[in-house]
């Protein structure tokens, strides 16, 4: 009987308490907003129920937490923590990744660079309210709404917020379709909704198989930090456009991207365990995360206005959104605007340049803020 | 939690930083903008480099590089240079070509055949029509 009730009291049922409870339900609800609104299933449906894994009680003894060393999760966890996992993404976002548009229209990839000024208007707006440098620009890179990126940069500056600032990524990169669309609509006049904008060129093979190579170089000429992430976004472009490595492509943009996109999710998930993720500082991470997205959003729609005034052929203000990276929800999300407004405007292209440029963007604003935090 | 406030900003450096990094994105991105808004004139010039070169150390050559080449002095070097891609891509499509298969098999290859040359090649009799839509190159 004694080892009956002893074996009851180290259950998760006896174990649970109102913190553990909490966070179980905040798995529920991402799995819920994965499957059934679909925002982002395939990165909501495992961070979800990475979250209910990493709510689980137990004692400590047993060693099975993501933060006990040896574990089977910790071993899974040492992608993430060691910024393994997120290169590895962006070869297969590189392999996805159609850059025609942004080399088309080249100018729109300053409405890329325009949305990272969420990023370091949340960094100064984390600094202002207390937190350490580098944890302000792991949660300032949440405004790059790229979660491979701010992954990446949290893993190496700020490892203790890996939780929160990535569920805050992963959660408002799902809720684009919501957020995005009344700043968009605030910022803009019907007239500017209503731009229809010029077929972009045709863009060559040779250009397209060219750029990878040229602009890894420049990029990460630029900012060296963002060699990690550049190497493989570049390389698998590289993949898809040289035309004799289809094969390994194709690997990269399915197989690959797909078994570290559970392993990350499901990892990222297991990290919120109550007692780390339910603190005072990941409130502010959230309030600041949603702050970051309105900005970037913001300062995409309100350059692209900006532009309009030197401009003879005009952009259509929306497409400035998708300045942030939330490849390609972001761009989807600027179509589903304009269409609401004229059923025959077509922005989603034109959007896609900004959007990937935006990735670009994000990656060399990771890299300066590595650069500056390394002492 | 470190205090609170702009006192904060400035003692990290934030403003510095700020700055540097939205300085680094723009120029980051204007450099791509740069150039990849010359890349695809690059592309030409470097697929034209005969035609160039010739354009800036003429030497004349005896031979034709193509027939009916002689007759195409007073054009520009592009359209000599996209008339010497067409009669190889005549070659290629035969005896007798159409026009709408000429610019298909250019297209393919990723070569610029323009109306402005096939016209020049009509007026000159280099190519000449056969019957509607059928060519063949005056050899």
């Amino acid at each position: 009987m004694e080892h009956i009730l002893e074996y009851l009291a180290t259950t998760g049922f006896a174990l649970i308490n109102l913190k553990f409870s909490l966070m179980i339900i905040v798995g529920m609800i991402l799995i819920y907003l994965g499957v059934a609104k679909h925002y982002e299933p395939l990165l909501l449906v495992p961070i979800g129920f990475g979250v209910l894994v990493g709510n689980v009680p137990h004692v400590a003894r047993v060693n099975i937490s993501i933060y006990d060393p040896g574990s089977v999760l910790n071993y899974l966890y040492f992608g993430v923590v060691k910024g393994i996992y997120p290169p590895l993404i962006f070869l297969g976002i590189g392999a996805m990744t159609d850059f025609s548009t942004m080399l088309a229209r080249p100018l729109l990839m300053l409405l890329g660079a325009a949305a990272q000024m969420g990023i370091f208007l949340t960094f100064l707006g984390a600094l202002y309210i207390g937190f350490a440098p580098p944890e302000a620009a792991s949660i300032g890179i949440i405004g790059g709404a790229d979660g491979p990126t701010s992954i990446f940069l949290t893993a190496k500056l700020a490892p203790h917020l890996l939780g929160p600032i990535s569920i805050a990524a992963y959660s408002y990169m799902a809720l684009v379709p919501v957020i995005q669309p009344p700043i968009m609509k605030l910022l803009t006049t019907k007239k500017e909704r209503l731009i229809r904008m010029k077929e972009p060129r045709e863009v060559s093979q040779k250009e397209k198989t060219i750029f990878p190579v040229v602009g890894f170089i420049l990029t990460t000429f630029l900012a060296p930090a963002s060699l990690p992430l550049f190497s493989m976004l570049f390389l698998g472009n590289l993949l898809k456009e040289a035309g004799v490595t289809e094969r390994l492509a194709q690997t990269a943009r399915t197989a690959l991207i797909d078994t570290v996109t559970i392993i990350l999710g499901f990892t990222v998930g297991a990290s919120t365990q109550a007692n780390v993720f339910l603190t005072p500082k990941s409130i502010y991470i959230f309030i600041l995360g949603a702050f970051a997205f309105a900005v970037a959003t913001a300062s995409g729609v309100i350059f692209a206005k900006f532009l309009n005034l030197f401009l003879k052929d005009k952009i259509n203000p929306l497409i400035g959104a998708a300045g942030v990276s939330a490849v390609p929800d972001s761009a989807r999300v600027v179509q589903i605007v304009a269409r609401s407004e004229d059923k025959n405007n077509f922005l989603l292209m034109h959007a896609m340049a900004p959007n990937v440029a935006g990735v670009i963007g994000s990656a060399i604003a990771a890299g300066v803020l590595w650069h500056f935090m390394v002492p | 939690m470190l205090s609170k406030g702009i006192h904060v900003i400035s003692s990290a450096n934030g403003w510095a930083i700020t700055v540097v990094g939205m300085l680094t994105v723009f120029l980051g991105l204007l450099g791509l903008f740069f150039l990849i808004s010359q890349l695809h004139k690059i592309i030409i010039l470097w697929d034209n480099k005969k035609g160039l070169l010739n354009n800036i150390f003429y030497i004349p050559s005896k031979k034709e590089p193509f027939p009916g080449y002689n007759r195409l002095r007073d054009v520009s070097t592009r359209i000599k240079e996209e008339s010497r891609h067409a009669y190889i891509l005549a070659k290629f499509a035969g005896e007798q070509f159409s026009i709408s298969s000429l610019l298909e098999l250019a297209k393919k290859r990723d070569i610029s055949i323009s109306n402005e040359c096939i016209k020049i090649l009509l007026e000159k009799s280099i190519i000449i029509p056969l019957k509607k839509d059928i060519y063949y190159w005056n050899e």
